[in-house]
């Protein structure tokens, strides 16, 4: 999967044209179901995945994820998003997943693509202060990452997740997770300074 | 650059990590295998309360279905509260209540039931012995009512009155014999 994919913001995703597909769906048209199974599968993933740091059971859980979407789908009623509606149905199912697995659990991580090595980003924290900051490979990165991630409790990683990985806006995440954008900023703030903590020696 | 952008630098790098590219194909067969089995899997009764509701929905509106589901639903429940809360003893008057329970006691000591059945069997062996025996029957009817507790005579009244023709087509021929 093209890292890229990930990237494509719900934002900018277009509304009218889920609004079509949900309606064909709805009228029995399973072809467009698989249309919206497709567009949102990868920023599903990233989501479920950044969550739970097994690859298996995000596998697992998108097809729980989508199976409810499919049958819940004549009931949804186009009050808010697409987009919003299947984010709040992952975010819910992935959170009672964690709360049913534990705390530890066993961790499977994704490749990491190779675009990363050309990230000025990657660059930047692996040349840059070496004098400062000792120098990370990628792999060790990643369990850096994810070992902080790890830490954070659910409704943390959750924003850190919708916010810095995925992109998502502060109202969005507000309507997702159905808590005001006061509540989604002091998780989010919190969450930060835990993790500044955790990869000090990476951030400064 | 400040520790919060580099921070947010640091943890956008885990965009990269993502699935091998076969991944959302797969992924997407996957669930398509997934609905079709699901439908398979459906049980029986899944089907038959399916099939129900999409024939009520065509019948009538849901709305209305509702409303006569619910009213149906409170009818049965409230009549089966009634029934467990004693409703049954509000149909009886409650002087056919307090005489219910001596019946069968005063059914049993009367003397009246045994007569009539060996009067049957005296009526089938012949009809000169028949005329003694009205006679017999007679006493025999008349002796029980001593014995009878004055307390539930009426009752008793009432039930002997059903023998009572038969001692009346007797009593013409008895007199004769008397005479």
């Amino acid at each position: 999967m093209e890292a890229n994919a990930v990237l494509d913001l719900p934002v900018n995703s277009s509304a009218s044209e889920d609004r079509v597909l949900v309606e064909r769906a709805q009228a029995g048209d399973t072809r467009a179901f698989d249309e919206l199974v497709r567009k949102y599968t990868p920023k599903l993933y990233g989501l479920v995945y950044n969550m739970t740091s097994n690859r298996e059971d995000t596998s697992d859980l998108l097809q729980e994820i989508f199976a409810k979407a499919y049958r819940s789908l004549k009931r949804f009623m186009g009050k808010s998003s697409f987009y919003t509606w299947i984010y709040s149905i992952a975010v819910n199912m992935t959170l009672n997943f964690l709360k049913k697995r534990g705390r530890y659990a066993k961790v499977s991580l994704d490749d990491v693509d190779s675009g990363i090595q050309n990230d000025p980003d990657f660059i930047k924290i692996t040349t840059a202060n070496r004098d400062t900051v000792r120098e990370v490979n990628i792999h060790e990165l990643q369990k850096r990452l994810n070992d902080a991630m790890a830490r954070l409790s659910d409704e943390h990683r959750t924003v850190v997740t919708l916010y810095d990985i995925q992109g998502l806006q502060h109202n969005e995440i507000a309507k997702i997770l159905g808590v005001s954008e006061g509540t989604v900023r002091s998780r989010l703030f919190y969450a930060h300074r835990l993790l500044q903590s955790y990869l000090e020696d990476l951030v400064k | 650059m400040s520790d919060f952008e580099n921070l947010q630098r640091i943890i956008r790098l885990k965009k990269y990590e993502s699935p091998n590219d076969d991944f959302l194909e797969d992924f997407v067969a996957r669930f398509r295998e997934r609905q079709r089995s699901e439908l398979l899997r459906q049980s029986a009764r899944g089907l038959l309360w399916e099939r129900c509701v999409t024939f009520w929905e065509n019948l009538v509106s849901p709305k209305w279905t509702m409303a006569a589901v619910t009213a149906s639903v409170l009818v049965i429940c409230s009549w089966g509260l009634w029934i467990t809360a004693g409703g049954t003893s509000s149909l009886m008057p409650a002087s056919m209540i307090a005489s219910a329970d001596p019946l069968p006691s005063a059914l049993s000591s009367q003397p009246q039931l045994a007569v009539q059945s060996e009067l049957i069997r005296e009526l089938d062996h012949s009809a000169d012995e028949l005329e003694i025996e009205g006679v017999l029957l007679l006493s025999r009817h008349f002796e029980g009512d001593e014995i009878v507790n004055p307390t539930i005579t009426d009752n008793i009244a009432k039930i002997s009155g059903d023998a009572l023709p038969i001692s009346y087509q007797l009593e013409p021929r008895s007199t004769n014999v008397i005479r």
